[in-house]
């Protein structure tokens, strides 16, 4: 076997997260307690096994093909373009702050802050005008939810406002 | 026969009344808007708007519902293509090739292929329907887990290793879906797999959850991620209607997704993912225009999308013959036949026949509505194209939290959106296919389901996954095509021993084509040791 130059280094992340996800399923797997209710050939272990397996081969097989030369295609662009990882945070972390703060604030505040910080980071430098739309949004699909779907969500802090 | 006919002309009669075309009417457009909500589908469309329906008397309320039906269907197709937002995991694949249309300043043509592809396999579907409820029946019951297993190996082959440059990278992608698939309870023994003490985790993860994850974050976090490398330009509309080459194109794909979606749909277990994603597969090896798939061939969207729609009009067939709901849309369907003090099952037929064939002649009146009604409306659907790209992409991960939100209101869920986002994120960057882990989410959990029943039943005998003719053809079928790469090769190697001896020079052709192939045959070897 001949080792080319590999592309891109960071290309095995991907061997890692498959390597971590088999393990990760044959910890939780072998560590189950034992089930008594056990019944037929094939237990609820035997699933995950087979799958933890198919993971570490496709990882080393991942990594094989890499050491070629080999490389996966990304979906547009190519390998060499530069990644901006602000604004990917940005994002991330907008998505996570609703999780924390949609029961507390409401959707409303949650969802509206949601909104902007996206708007704010894919590059929108125009606070007021997207300040409103964020709010609109935000008050729009409540009251959609509420008044044409009947699902409440959240109203949090506006609690008897809304 | 005659009588069916006749039936259904009696059916047409007590549903085309104006006040009843109005209703249906309504029905569509509501089914449409609220279909086109991101991460909202058929099936949550209509069990949204089923109360509305209760008001009506029952032949009304049928007209209204069916109206509401189709209108979901194709505004779940409509965010699919427009925002890479599928509501509903049969719509999962049309996001692939119609939303890179819609890039490419085609989503008008993506919408109205949809549209009529619908239009024809709803059509095609219903007829099949009148016609051939009682064989389908009989086939639907001779069929038992071997089979099924059978059918759901052939998908993930056929969704994996068929589609896609890499072999090794589909499975890989494979894998990731079938463990995200396990979360939660197993369903035979009750064993909590994956859930780390977590209450949360102990009925899976949604698969809609998962498909707006994969698709809508991944996709936002990956434009977020390349925002310097281009350029914010406005997505183009493009000219509004399909031309005549577009159209030549469809027509087949409609006719094969309708094939290919009928039957599936009417077996119980069978559902509308794995004719979609069949379809798919098929049209992308049949494409005379495969330098297109991947970038947006037209193809990949009126096949799947017809299929979605036929395995619709399938799954009444058995919802109404069998009392089985095969899909989710069809469980709440049964819903309201059950509100109505009604029980579908092979009785429903004669008890309650005027019912039944009102519901029929509603479903075919639906379908022409949507036409008329979404047809002219598609351009203006493309214009929502048109907001610049801050407000675009922040408006697909708003919609994407709130539907993630809705489905189970906890709060823990967005988490999960985040994590499966990054996941399908680092996908994109690394040229995983995401197709294949969504089809393991949503098949993986049934083909375990199906194995295990097929071995408990033969006590263990794996013979038994060999032990109809439906299965062995199959799976020859699926050795061929995972070993046919294996054999090119060695015949190629041969042939070039052959070409190095003096006075035959080495074809180029053979050349090229071990190049293509090795990196796809090291994915399908290493397969088979598993």
């Amino acid at each position: 076997m001949t080792f080319a130059r590999v592309q891109r280094p960071s290309e095995f992340l991907i061997v890692g997260i498959l390597a971590a996800l088999a393990g990760l399923l044959l910890w939780d797997t072998l560590t189950a307690p034992a089930q008594s209710m056990e019944r037929g050939p094939l237990g609820p272990t035997v699933f995950p096994i087979v799958v933890s397996c198919m993971l570490l081969v496709c990882a080393v097989g991942i990594a094989v093909d890499l050491l070629r030369g080999g490389h996966g295609q990304p979906e547009e662009g190519t390998a060499d373009d530069r990644s901006d990882w602000a604004t990917w945070a940005v994002i991330l972390g907008a998505v996570t702050l609703v999780a924390v703060t949609i029961e507390p604030l409401g959707w409303v505040l949650a969802g509206g802050a949601l909104f902007y910080l996206c708007v704010w980071a894919f590059g929108s430098r125009k606070p007021f005008r997207d300040l409103g739309i964020s709010a609109l949004m935000a008050l729009g699909s409540f009251y959609f939810f509420y008044s044409v779907l009947g699902i409440d969500l959240p109203a949090g802090v506006l609690q008897g406002i809304l | 026969m005659i009588e069916t006919w006749h039936l259904l002309a009696e059916g047409f009669a007590a549903a085309l009344t104006p006040t009843n075309l109005m209703y249906a009417a309504i029905g569509v457009l509501l089914g449409t808007a609220v279909g086109v909500l991101p991460g909202i589908g058929t099936s949550l469309a209509v069990a949204l708007l089923l109360p509305l329906t209760f008001a009506l008397e029952p032949t009304s309320a049928f007209i209204m519902f069916a109206g509401i039906f189709y209108g979901g269907a194709y505004g779940g197709s409509t965010t699919s293509i427009l925002l890479r937002t599928p509501g509903e995991s049969s719509t999962v694949v049309t996001a692939i090739e119609g939303h890179l249309m819609a890039k490419n300043g085609r989503a008008p043509q993506a919408l109205a292929t949809a549209a009529i592809g619908s239009f024809i396999a709803g059509t095609i579907g219903t007829v099949l329907l009148v016609a051939l409820a009682t064989p389908i029946v009989k086939l639907a019951v001779g069929m038992g887990a071997p089979e099924y297993f059978a059918v759901m190996v052939m998908a993930f082959v056929a969704v994996t290793a068929v589609l896609g440059t890499s072999r090794v990278r589909g499975f890989a992608a494979l894998a990731i879906g079938l463990l995200i698939g396990m979360i939660g309870l197993d369903a035979q023994t009750g064993q909590q797999r994956l859930t780390f003490g977590m209450p949360q985790l102990v009925d899976g993860l949604d698969i809609v959850l998962v498909a707006v994850a994969v698709f809508a974050i991944g996709e936002a976090l990956w434009v977020a991620s390349r925002i310097r490398n281009e350029p914010d330009k406005p997505i183009p509309v493009g000219r509004p209607w399909l031309s005549r080459a577009d159209l030549s194109r469809s027509w087949r794909p409609w006719l094969r997704g309708t094939a290919l979606g009928f039957p599936f749909g009417a077996i119980p277990a069978g559902g509308a993912e794995i004719p979609t994603f069949l379809s798919y597969a098929a049209e992308r090896k049949l494409t005379k225009h495969p330098e297109e798939f991947g970038k947006g061939a037209i193809e990949g969207v009126a096949g799947p999308e017809a299929a979605n729609n036929a395995a619709a009009a399938g799954s009444v067939t058995s919802m109404l013959t069998l009392g089985l709901p095969t899909s989710a849309t069809t469980a709440v369907i049964l819903a309201a036949f059950t509100t109505y003090g009604i029980q579908p099952g092979p009785q429903l037929l004669e008890s309650h026949s005027d019912l039944v064939w009102a519901l029929i002649a509603s479903l075919f009146i639906g379908n022409v509505l949507l036409l008329i009604i979404n047809l002219p409306l598609a351009p203006m659907w493309a214009k929502l194209l048109r907001i610049p790209r801050p407000y675009l992409y922040a408006g697909v991960v708003f919609f994407a939290v709130l539907g993630t939100y809705s489905i189970n209101a906890q709060p823990l869920d967005i988490v999960f959106l985040a994590a499966i986002g990054v996941l399908g994120f680092v996908m994109r960057k690394y040229g995983l296919p995401v197709l294949p882990l969504i089809v393991g989410v949503i098949l993986g959990p049934r083909a375990e389901l199906q194995l295990r029943r097929a071995l408990q039943i033969s006590d263990g005998d794996f013979w038994t996954l060999l032990s109809s003719p439906l299965c062995v053809t199959i799976y020859g079928v699926l050795a061929l095509v995972l070993l046919w790469p294996l054999v090119r090769k060695l015949r190629n190697r041969v042939a070039m021993s052959a070409s190095s001896r003096p006075g035959q020079a080495p074809s180029s052709e053979s050349r090229q084509e071990e190049v293509g192939e090795s990196t796809s045959l090291a994915g399908s070897s290493r397969h088979e040791t598993d």
